[in-house]
């Protein structure tokens, strides 16, 4: 994968955590405008890329990533950010969750959470911060959208928002993966989403509703 | 000035035809021309011109009425000239109405000089009379007495004077004019102070002049005391033509007084503007522009205190007490005249010295205005320097910080460890995230990147109350009314949570052009204190900006914050969102 924060020490210390967890950080850049060239010549499967970058220190990130997935779609693209901006989320993930992520840069304090988003993202799954969906989530439930979810099927939905698939939620909730959906099912039904989209269009349209609601 | 211009165009108007009918008359006379035709061509034009002189469109000014009077004699004059050649019936009936008309014209300017306006009563009566008595007599002569068969006016009506009583009761009403003439105009006289009997002598003399001169050949008529030889329409001319000379250079007299006029002017001048165009009056010189030095600073301002660049050395200085106060930059031309310069700007010196202390005043205003707006830029500018720094710096090292524990968590197998390191990456997460919210309670990276909007939209999904957002901006608006608004929602939302107790809350954002208004409302417990540090510090930050904050927050009635901040054009607004 390719990684690139204007932060040194910083990259430095995600590239040895992530090469502990047998992921290959093949180019380190300092900021957004070489990403292609380097995706392209180390025939990269990942993209991970810090929001803030130079030379403006805004959204170069958010930028470098929509182009790389337009450009690039069969690159996997996990874009990592100080806070959990859920506009900028939303704005990745539009069209398609296929092979993309948005996670919080702390997360990096969790390196199997990490080491498996971009896991996800690489084979074209999507990876969504538990943060960002428990705030959507909560917001939703404070104007009574989810009330009529149960404590389990809230649980299925969070897991399901962040983007792991139903083998990896049962294994996470110690279910099996016909009650996960199950569960699944039923969510879709009370949230008037339509049935049991694919995977990676999922995410999408669970948050999609919770932001239109 | 429309008035002003249409009237410029009639005056040229009135002064071509007087001057045709003048050629006309001189073509028209039996030849060879003589003495007594130029008289009269020369009296009318004076009526004409006289009148057009004293005559100023468009405005109530001295003599103006009087000059329109003036032209009006002018005009019937020139008819009566005409008419008196003519021999066709209707023509000549016509021509009796108007003989001598143009003397009740000129008696009128006369006796109402210098306002035009005659007092009701006897004056009025006596106006009336001159108006109608001639034309009536004449007609009710020429009708009924005169022999019948054709003529001109003068042989039909001469021929009916030549019975006595005819000629009695003529000259009696033309002497009854001249009878209420002279004492309206002696009980003027006696009426009017000393100042008005000199400022108006030469119109009255020449009025009294007039009307004892034509009585004195009425009366000689009368009693055949007339020399033959003499041509009284030449001394008739002659004695017409003195009203319309003395109204004119009396009327002109005033005017040319122009530092006399500016005085005048001044004293109801209020504004630079109309100090400037007063001055600017006097001189003739519609380019004049006056700069005022400021009081205690460098430089020089216009009368709204906006700076203006230094004038140059031949702009003429007005000083006060040895200082300064205005420049009056005019036309190079003036130089040529340098008592008229120096009395003008003599008179306007107390007028140009008050409105230089305003304009300072302004300055010092704009002043004040701008460098609370730089306070408020230079805080904003430091809030986001430390937001960076926090960003690049502790929060980099608590990251790395993470991911070192992240890796460490990862290598480790011995469960008393794993609890320490777990405790310490837990530690470290909690600083990271205290600290984040601390940078972005700063200054939200988001309201730099992509605007207002966006920064309220994220500000209300962090918030644990629904927040409903209605309205947007209809695009990026400078820094510190973004930085303000956003202030504005998140200090009302804080206190919705922390204080009010309030189960959900309202933003409303309105944009028009060159205005923001924001209202943010909560259902909580209310009683807001408008002075407490946040809202105050709020209010300080909206008036540096030129804006206002309004709170309502009566005990158990919710609180509703209003503000409202103007929006300058022109500053940053390109900077589009990504």
């Amino acid at each position: 994968m390719v990684l690139a924060d204007d932060a040194p020490l910083f990259r430095a210390g995600v590239a040895a955590l992530l090469s502990e967890q047998g992921i290959a950080v093949v180019a380190q850049l300092g900021d957004a405008s070489a990403l292609r060239d380097a995706v392209d010549r180390h025939e990269a499967d990942v993209a991970v890329l810090d929001v803030r970058m130079p030379p403006t220190f805004t959204t170069e990130g958010l930028e470098a990533a929509r182009e790389l997935r337009r450009s690039r779609p069969g690159v996997g693209v996990l874009v990592l950010s100080q806070y959990a901006e859920t506009r900028h989320a939303v704005s990745l993930l539009r069209g398609s969750g296929a092979g993309v992520g948005y996670l919080l840069k702390e997360r990096v304090s969790d390196a199997e959470h990490l080491a498996g988003a971009i896991r996800r993202v690489g084979a074209g799954g999507t990876a969504v911060d538990p943060d960002l969906v428990r705030t959507a989530l909560g917001a939703a439930r404070a104007i009574d959208t989810l009330a009529r979810l149960t404590a389990r099927e809230y649980d299925v939905l969070e897991l399901m928002a962040q983007g792991h698939s139903n083998p990896a939620i049962a294994r996470k909730l110690s279910l099996t993966s016909k009650t996960v959906e199950t569960h699944v099912r039923h969510i879709f039904t009370k949230l008037d989403l339509p049935a049991d989209p694919d995977q990676d269009r999922r995410v999408l349209a669970v948050l999609a509703s919770l932001r239109t609601s | 000035m429309t008035a002003r211009r249409t009237g410029g165009a009639v005056r040229t108007l009135v002064v071509v035809v007087g001057l045709l009918a003048a050629v006309e008359l001189v073509v028209l006379r039996p030849r060879p021309t003589t003495i007594e035709t130029q008289v009269t061509v020369a009296a009318g034009l004076a009526m004409f011109l006289g009148g057009v002189l004293a005559w100023a469109p468009g405005t109530a000014r001295f003599g103006s009425r009087c000059g329109v009077l003036c032209v009006g004699a002018g005009v019937t004059w020139f008819l009566d000239q005409f008419l008196a050649l003519t021999t066709v019936p209707t023509l000549v009936m016509l021509s009796a109405a108007l003989a001598g008309l143009w003397l009740t014209f000129l008696m009128h300017a006369t006796i109402t000089f210098p306002d035009g306006r005659t007092a009701p009563g006897f004056e009025r009566a006596v106006i009336v009379y001159g108006y109608a008595s001639g034309p009536v007599w004449n007609l009710l002569v020429l009708v009924a007495l005169a022999p019948p068969g054709a003529g001109t006016r003068e042989q039909l009506l001469g021929a009916a004077n030549a019975d006595p009583v005819v000629h009695v009761v003529d000259a009696a009403i033309g002497l009854a004019l001249v009878v209420g003439v002279l004492s309206v105009l002696v009980r003027r006289i006696g009426r009017a102070t000393p100042a008005a009997r000199w400022a108006f002598a030469g119109v009255w003399l020449a009025g009294l002049v007039l009307v004892l001169g034509g009585a004195a050949i009425v009366l000689g008529d009368l009693t055949g005391s007339l020399d033959p030889a003499v041509g009284y329409d030449a001394v008739i001319s002659v004695l017409a033509a003195v009203v319309p000379v003395a109204l004119c250079a009396t009327v002109l007299r005033s005017r040319l007084d122009r530092v006399a006029a500016l005085v005048v002017v001044l004293r109801d001048a209020r504004s630079g503007k109309q100090v400037r165009d007063a001055v600017a009056d006097a001189l003739q010189d519609p380019t004049l522009d006056v700069r005022y030095p400021r009081v205690d600073a460098e430089g020089w301002v216009d009368d709204a205190g906006r700076p203006t660049p230094q004038p140059g050395p031949d702009a003429a200085l007005i000083e006060s007490d040895g200082r300064t106060v205005a420049a009056v930059v005019h036309d190079p031309a003036l130089r040529y005249r340098p008592d008229l310069l120096a009395a003008v700007t003599a008179a306007a010196r107390l007028s140009l010295e008050n409105v230089a202390l305003r304009a300072d005043l302004l300055a010092q205003l704009v002043e004040v205005r701008t460098s609370r707006a730089r306070i408020v830029d230079a805080a904003d500018a430091e809030r986001r320097r430390v937001e960076r720094n926090l960003h690049d710096g502790a929060q980099q090292h608590l990251l790395l910080a993470s991911a070192v524990l992240g890796r460490l968590r990862s290598r480790n197998a011995d469960p008393d460890l794993a609890g320490l390191i777990g405790d310490a990456a837990e530690a470290t997460r909690a600083a990271h995230a205290e600290l984040r919210e601390l940078a972005r309670g700063l200054h939200p990276p988001l309201l730099t990147s992509e605007g207002l909007d966006a920064a309220l939209e994220a500000l209300a999904a962090r918030l644990p109350l629904p927040v409903a957002l209605a309205g947007t901006t209809r695009r990026r608006l400078p820094p510190p009314v973004e930085t303000t608004a956003y202030y504005v929602v998140a200090e009302a939302l804080t206190n919705s949570v922390k204080h009010a107790g309030a189960s959900r809350a309202a933003v409303h954002v309105q944009h028009e052009d060159a205005r923001l208004e924001i209202e943010v409302a909560d259902d909580g417990a209310g009683g807001a204190a408008p002075e407490g540090p946040g809202l105050q510090g709020l209010a300080d930050r909206l008036a540096a900006l030129g804006g206002r904050l309004e709170v309502q927050s009566p005990p158990g009635g919710g609180t509703t914050l209003r503000a409202c901040l103007p929006v300058s054009p022109g500053r940053r607004e390109s900077q589009g969102a990504p």
